[in-house]
């Protein structure tokens, strides 16, 4: 007991790691470059933020320094146009037509007299400006960019938090996330050193860097004790695993982000949900009614469970109760003044009281998701999902997504399956695939077949072919495993209760085999192309010699980067992979984190209605 | 600086001017001149033996072996079989401490720098090592190159290239064909008569060179002429004259060295070394003698070539170029005596104990430049501006005299520029010359500024970009004035552009000499030399297609740092459109190119470099200035987008974001007609956009004719069966919304679902009742989706008796898991036991029971079923007393 409370109750230790990369800097980099443009805007301002911005900027920030002096910050939206207190006026923003559109919406609604400022996240473009220049509203010394790429979520997360980009990705309809990931190389690479091996796997990850390769600087070769902090980085396009995203991972984490949609490592929670019993007291204050938590590692206890299988929780909820509550009683024992003054320091360091609090918090998520699994509906989809998988019975299959939407229960979760019975089954036939759109669209309405043609668009919903073959992709990478352990898992499966994640199981083959080239006939089964340097021997070769040596020679790093999105789920498996693979580091880059409804989401894109009932009347 | 008085500013400025040009005509004045050619010695800098312990600060080279690499590479010496140092000229250091081998009387035989600038050590035993001279530490293990050298030892070796060649004591030479491959020795056939002879030099001619069939082997013979060697066995040759070639009968005499060009078409022979000293030049094909000269100049140590112009000797403490009837000796007073010297592509490389030097013939284009009375317009134009200098009021005359050739001038002296890199001063005369005249070619050019500032530019960074910068002038005044047509010009501007990057990958440490190998370039054909580079030209007209390759070969990464659009830009204000697209071509940086190809109206070329950079930051900068070009007309927008690949969507995305339907319809008709052709799949965004637009209209009407017109363009464009039907079904569904909105002001009725809008129709009662079955028949909703949702509106409206109606039907339209739910949504629990116990499926009805808790009817439908393994499940699920159902059940069942 003695030991264990050592392990996970003390307070954290300084600095990172010396296993670990540094990426905090980008952070620093990042938040250092928003405050000194805020400070040399001088005067009083108020500050529009673009909302797809608004939570990564709060991560980036933490919090907003006094001497920044901003007075005021509004939302930036279509409806209602708000006046500014201040004079000067900055709009935080990405530069989307659609997002411009608004700027010049709200300007046009400001009283006059008013300096107006744009700064472009992370580009200023051509067509934003000229959108501005249409409006007169241009002015070029007003405004800026900020190249913020890559941000650091996590010692080993690295994200563009690019809103959207999972539906770009699919219906190629806005290439800008390839300059973005290609750009966000080349900072990794200007700050933590060349990456010497660089492998793509997929029509996008393939341009990409055929694209860095193109416009590197050849590595000379005498400059080789420079050494880089990223040893690999292995680029793979989100189509090739389409199943996945589509599936509900077990994992604490990913069920918090199901429900609550984790943005920039938070959520946003009713606060009845996180203190049930707050309510009951007529005598407390009155509680705010939502509460914001931050979901990283400083939360010690996060850190331990975020990846464990959601039904392994109340167990280690438990033991954490119960190292509380030893804590509490040490109070309680017979003791010299000598070992109360050791004990309080002791609790002071612990900060029990807001160890507690936390504890208390995540054991009522975890009792809230908790409830939300045994609804029945849900349990049926889940049930359906797990069938669609294991490729059972289409007829059933059918039958209960029929009875899901003719209740109308959650049109995400329903194309989320019809999604993902269309990947699994390589399209569906087209009979199948009318009668499921057709009912759908009577049940959700007609506006609904602007998704529908987005998936389509997507080739996530469509008429059968023969692109991919779901029972030889099970059979060769061993994607099931009916015998996984949630509790001491030995292998990925159990982040999908016994499903390994294709792409990540991918990632498992190629460093099993020892290298891309010997990958070589998996990999085709899989869609895109393929790039990797005729001497990754070098590095799928190089093994560390002796574990009593490995405190001097570090672990392989190798970064991981996804493009069009990875699930919480993937980023499990991924960091499970550092148990299976010793000798290696995996560092996770991704474009923006997604689940599946959050895919369907994206692929809904953003519809106005904007019907007067009035018209209705007038004949 | 003080500005002194009036009366001596003056004279001061005269005498530094005066300096100035006695130092510029020292230039001249240090050009050695050999007959018709001259040659200039260059000084580099020295080694520091003094860094190295083992050595003095000036040794006496002539005690030691000392081995050049080639290009520029590095030097080794070796004093008594040991080697103490390599390195080049900045850092050299001691490697006799760390080249410890076990053997201490090992002998040395071979000591050459390989051409991957290894240096290559063999023992007289027959050992190879390598070592590699970054680190002065041997690279892998020893290779034996024979066991029968312990008996007979190597005497010595020669590395030609890649190739090879050693004799053993009995004088039978060997040889290796390419020792980066294999180091399997072969054996040229013995010629007896060699057996004791003492060999002071041999050579290799490979095979290919100058029609050579095979590799040969050039012995000279103790006595008098040569033996020739073939790889091919029994065609050995000896000869003592020409006789067996040609009409030559005359004798060689007695040679004591042999030396071939760069190019290998010339073989140099030093003969009758202790009598006459002759050096006779001749085709290394034997065809033909040019040349033989008696120079008297006796017991050389070495015979060289300088480049591929004349034969050297190398003696204690001089060398001498040799002539066709003269030579000229260049003598080296050291404090120590002793000169190593190493042919190169196109000169010569001297390493004295003092200093290095690299000895070139001097180009064309310098000596009519500098050369004492030269009537070249480059010398007319020195001479302009140096009486400019001198307040003599003579440029005017000189100018008006040159008149066409002005630019003639102005080109050589900037063409000159690029071939002088060693002697700045020289370097910013020539350019402020080229300046100078180039105000009275077009006044507008004139910047006083200019060639100072460039000039205070060079002295600042001594490194490649200078070499850019004087380029990039010469290429700037090339395409402003010369007079070449477009397509010479732009051969010229090639060349030059191939030479900068040899010259900067050079400068880079890009080991050229193994890259020209991997291309099987003849290296002695390299066009240009490490130490300075771009010394090429005119010179050799037969290597430029090999700078091509190398150039090619070197890829894109080496940047030119030459401002290609500025060039592009001057060529398409001179009318050189041609040319103007050659050079926007060469323009890496995106940002660059696509303003001028836009303000030049080449659009599709500009929308290609966008597509290749994939920035859709500028590709749609690109779509928009066409757009505008084109005043709307789509149709020629889309045809350029077309004609290059991912076009079409790129344009697609540019309307999309704009919400420009007519566009996005215009690409949805041009794709539907290349998707027969081209497989191409067709998107549905047009009509995405469009319905979109519909949405966002206030006004019901307008809304529907939108989306009238979408489902037009299905029917039309997409010929999409199911979406056409689709918004066929939307269309009615809405317009009858908007009627029953109006008549029953029911505002739950805008925009409901299809089964929202019946079940509200089904709980307003039976007066509405019509309205159902007549959405039901317009829309041909199938019987199942009907019922299912009516059934729904049942429930909504809390109307249990006709649901009911349903549980009870034998055959209902709907299945019974369906109303089971419906009964359990709502919390009809009894009866919805009731629905799931008609599901004749019992994994699916046992979990139903479970999930709702009736426990009782769950067991009892595991036994009808006689599934007992659900009995687990519910063990595990319910409650305490669920055992006491099990047993009930269980004696229920005993009893029967």
């Amino acid at each position: 007991m003695e030991s264990g409370k050592k392990q996970s109750m003390d307070s954290a230790p300084a600095g990172p790691p010396a296993d670990q990369t540094n990426f905090g800097l980008l952070r620093l980099y990042f938040q250092n470059s928003f405050f000194k443009y805020f400070e040399s805007i001088k005067g009083k301002k108020t500050i529009y933020f673009d909302d797809g911005l608004l939570k990564v900027l709060s991560f980036v920030f933490g919090q907003m320094p006094q001497s920044a002096n901003i007075d005021e910050t509004l939302p930036l939206n279509a409806k209602d146009q708000l006046q500014p207190i201040n004079e000067k006026v900055i709009f935080v923003v990405r530069p989307e037509l659609d997002v411009i559109r608004k700027v010049i919406f709200q300007q046009k609604g400001w009283m006059t007299g008013k300096e107006f400022y744009i700064l472009y996240v992370p580009r200023r473009t051509i067509e934003c400006d000229e959108e501005l220049e249409k409006e007169k509203i241009f002015s070029e010394e007003r405004v800026s960019q900020i190249a913020m790429d890559l941000i650091p979520l996590e010692e080993d997360l690295l994200s563009l938090e690019l809103a959207d980009n999972f539906s770009h990705y699919m219906l190629g309809d806005d290439d800008n996330y390839k300059v973005y990931v290609q750009t966000s190389i080349n900072r990794l690479e200007t700050v933590f050193g060349q990456i010497k091996f660089k492998f793509a796997k997929g029509d996008d990850a393939s341009q990409i860097l055929s694209r860095i390769n193109q416009s590197a600087i050849p590595i000379d070769s005498s400059n080789q004790t420079n050494e880089s902090e990223i040893d690999a980085m292995i680029m793979l396009d989100r189509n090739i695993d389409m199943v996945t995203p589509f599936c509900v991972n077990q994992t604490y984490e990913g069920l918090i982000d199901e429900i609550f949609r984790i943005q920039s490592c938070s959520i946003t929670v009713d606060t009845s949900i996180i203190k049930p019993d707050a309510q009951k007291d007529p005598k407390a204050p009155p509680m705010e009614p939502v509460k914001i938590l931050t979901l990283t590692n400083d939360d010690k206890i996060f850190k331990d469970v975020r990846d464990k299988h959601f039904n392994t929780l109340e167990s280690t909820f438990s033991q954490k109760v119960q190292q509380i509550q030893n804590i509490v009683k040490e109070k309680d024992a017979p003791q010299s003044i000598d070992e109360l003054e050791a004990y309080i320091t002791k609790l002071r360091n612990m900060d029990i009281a807001k160890g507690k609090d936390i504890l208390t918090h995540h054991i009522n998520l975890a009792f809230y998701i908790n409830t939300q699994m045994k609804n029945i509906d849900y349990q049926h989809c889940y049930g359906l999902e797990q069938k669609i998988i294991l490729g059972e019975d289409l007829k059933q299959i059918l039958q209960t997504l029929e009875n899901k939407m003719v209740k109308q229960y959650s049109k995400d979760k329903i194309l989320r399956l019809m999604c993902l019975l269309s990947v699994t089954q390589s399209g569906l036939k087209a009979d199948i695939l009318e009668s499921l759109r057709k009912f759908y669209l009577m049940n959700f309405g007609y506006l609904e077949i602007i998704t529908l043609m987005n998936l389509q668009d997507a080739k996530l919903l469509r008429v059968k072919d023969k692109k991919l073959d779901w029972a030889k992709l099970k059979k060769t990478f061993k994607l099931i495993n009916e015998e996984t352990r949630i509790q001491d898992p030995v292998d990925i499966s159990y982040v999908y209760n016994g499903y390994s994640p294709l792409s990540i199981k991918l990632i498992e083959f190629i460093f099993n085999q020892g290298g891309f080239a010997k990958t070589d006939d998996k990999l085709k089964l899989l869609p895109g192309q393929v790039i990797y340097p005729p001497n990754e021997n070098e590095f799928f070769g190089a093994k560390i010699q002796t574990i009593s040596n490995s405190d001097q020679q570090r672990k392989k790093r190798v970064l991981i980067y996804f493009i069009g999105g990875i699930t919480y789920g993937e980023i499990a498996a991924i960091r499970f992979l550092n148990k299976l693979f010793k000798d290696r580091k995996f560092i996770i880059a991704t474009t923006q984190i997604i689940n599946g409804e959050t895919c369907i989401e994206m692929m809904r894109g953003k519809i106005s209605n904007n019907l007067n009932l009035q018209s209705l009347l007038k004949k | 600086m003080d500005e002194g008085g009036d009366y001596t500013g003056n004279s001061l400025q005269t005498t530094y001017i005066q300096r100035f040009y006695e130092k510029l005509s020292e230039v001249f004045s240090q050009w050695i001149p050999l007959e018709d050619v001259y040659y200039r010695n260059i000084e580099f800098g020295e080694l520091e033996f003094g860094k190295v312990s083992e050595m003095a600060k000036w040794p006496d080279l002539g005690f030691f072996n000392i081995t050049i690499a080639k290009n520029g590479g590095p030097i080794a010496f070796m004093l008594q079989d040991k080697v103490l140092m390599i390195g080049g000229l900045k850092d050299i250091k001691s490697v006799a401490a760390k080249l410890k081998v076990n053997n201490e009387k090992l002998k040395w035989a071979c000591f050459e720098f390989t051409q991957d600038e290894d240096l290559l050590l063999i023992t007289t035993d027959g050992y190879a090592y390598l070592i590699d001279p970054k680190t002065g530490e041997f690279k892998d293990k020893p290779v034996l190159l024979g066991a029968e050298f312990a008996m007979r030892p190597i005497q010595d070796a020669k590395l030609f290239e890649n190739i090879l060649v050693f004799r053993n004591s009995i004088n039978q030479f060997y040889w290796i064909p390419n020792i980066t491959q294999s180091m399997v020795a072969s054996k040229f056939d013995y010629i007896a008569k060699l057996q004791d002879a003492q060999i002071h030099d041999y050579i290799i001619i490979p095979k290919g060179t100058k029609g050579a069939s095979a590799l040969e082997l050039l012995i000279p013979d103790p006595e008098e002429g040569f033996h020739v060697i073939k790889e091919n066995k029994g065609q050995s040759m000896y000869l003592r004259d020409l006789s067996q070639m040609s009409d030559d009968r005359i004798p060689f005499g007695k040679i004591q060295f042999m030396a071939l060009n760069s190019k290998k078409d010339l073989l140099a022979l030093y003969t009758e070394a202790e009598t006459k000293g002759r050096i006779i030049v001749m085709k290394s094909n034997y065809q033909k003698e040019f040349n033989r000269f008696d120079t008297r100049l006796l017991e050389a140590n070495a015979l060289q070539w300088c480049g591929n112009d004349a034969p050297v000797l190398t003696f204690i403490d001089k060398i001498a170029i040799v002539g066709p009837q003269q030579f000229e000796i260049l003598d080296f007073r050291t404090k120590t005596a002793g000169i190593k010297v190493m042919n190169e592509i196109d000169g010569l490389r001297i390493v004295s104990s003092e200093k290095t030097y690299f000895l070139e013939r001097v180009q064309p284009v310098l000596l009519k430049s500098f050369k004492i009375a030269s009537i070249s317009p480059s010398a007319k134009l020195l001479n302009a501006i140096k009486s400019v200098d001198l307040n003599i009021p003579r440029a005017d005359e000189i100018i008006r005299e040159l008149g066409k050739d002005l630019i003639t001038g102005i080109e050589d002296l900037l063409e000159a520029a690029t071939m002088e890199h060693q002697n700045i001063t020289v370097l910013k005369h020539l350019l402020r010359t080229a300046s100078f005249a180039k105000t009275f070619v077009d006044p507008t050019e004139y910047d006083s500024n200019k060639d100072y500032k460039l000039a205070l530019q060079i002295i600042e960074q001594l490194n490649l970009k200078h070499a850019s910068m004087v380029y990039e002038e010469w290429c700037q005044t090339m395409v402003k004035y010369s007079t070449l047509q477009d397509n010479e010009l732009e051969i010229r501007l090639q060349e030059k552009f191939d030479q900068l990057k040899i010259q900067i990958a050079e400068e880079q440490g890009i080991n050229l000499t193994s890259l020209s190998f991997q291309l099987g370039i003849n290296a002695a054909n390299l066009p240009t030399l490490a130490m300075s580079g771009g010394r090429t030209g005119s010179m050799m007209p037969s290597g430029m297609t090999q700078t091509q390759q190398l150039a090619h070969q070197l890829g894109n990464n080496i940047k030119l740092n030459i401002d290609f659009t500025k060039l592009a830009k001057i060529a398409d204000s001179r009318g050189k459109k041609r040319l103007a697209n050659f050079l926007i071509q060469k323009e890496k940086s995106i940002v660059k190119k696509i303003p001028f190809l836009l303000e030049a109206q080449q659009y599709e070329e500009a929308l290609n470099f966008a597509m290749e950079g994939g920035d859709p930051n500028i590709i749609n900068k690109v779509f928009s200035e066409i757009l505008k070009k084109f005043e709307g007309n789509n149709k020629q927008v889309i045809q350029k987008a077309a004609s290059i690949p991912d076009g079409l969507r790129h344009l697609r995305n540019f309307a999309r974001a704009r919400k420009d339907e007519n566009l996005l319809s215009d690409i949805a008709i041009m794709t539907s007609s290349l998707r027969q052709n081209q497989n191409q799949v067709q998107d549905m965004s047009g009509v995405i956009v469009s319905i979109k637009n519909a949405y966002e209209n206030e006004n019901i009407e307008n809304r529907l004719d939108q989306v009238s017109q979408a489902m037009k363009k299905i029917g039309e464009i997409y010929k999409d069966d199911f979406y056409g039907k689709t918004l066929e079904e939307m269309l009615v569904t809405q317009s009858k919304q908007r009627d029953l909105f109006r008549t029953f002001k029911d505002q739950r009725l805008v925009d409901a679902s299809l089964s929202d809008t019946i079940a509200l129709l089904i709980a307003g009662g039976k007066e509405k009742e019509k309205d159902v079955k007549e959405l039901k028949n317009t829309m041909k909703i199938p019987e199942k989706y009907y019922f299912m949702m009516a059934i729904r509106g049942f429930a909504k409206a809390n109307n249990w008796d006709d649901l009911y109606y349903f549980i009870n039907h034998k055959k209902p339209p709907v299945t019974y898991s369906f109303l089971a739910e419906l009964c359990i949504e709502y919390g009809k629990v009894p009866m919805a036991v009731e629905a799931i116990k008609k599901i004749s499926d019992y994994d699916e009805k046992i979990p139903m029971l479970i999930d709702i808790t009736q426990w009782r009817e769950a067991i009892e439908e595991s036994f009808n079923g006689k599934r007992m393994e659900f009995l687990d499940e519910i063990r595990q699920k319910g409650p305490a007393f669920v055992e006491d159902f099990i047993r009930e059940e269980m004696v229920k069942r005993g009893t029967k």
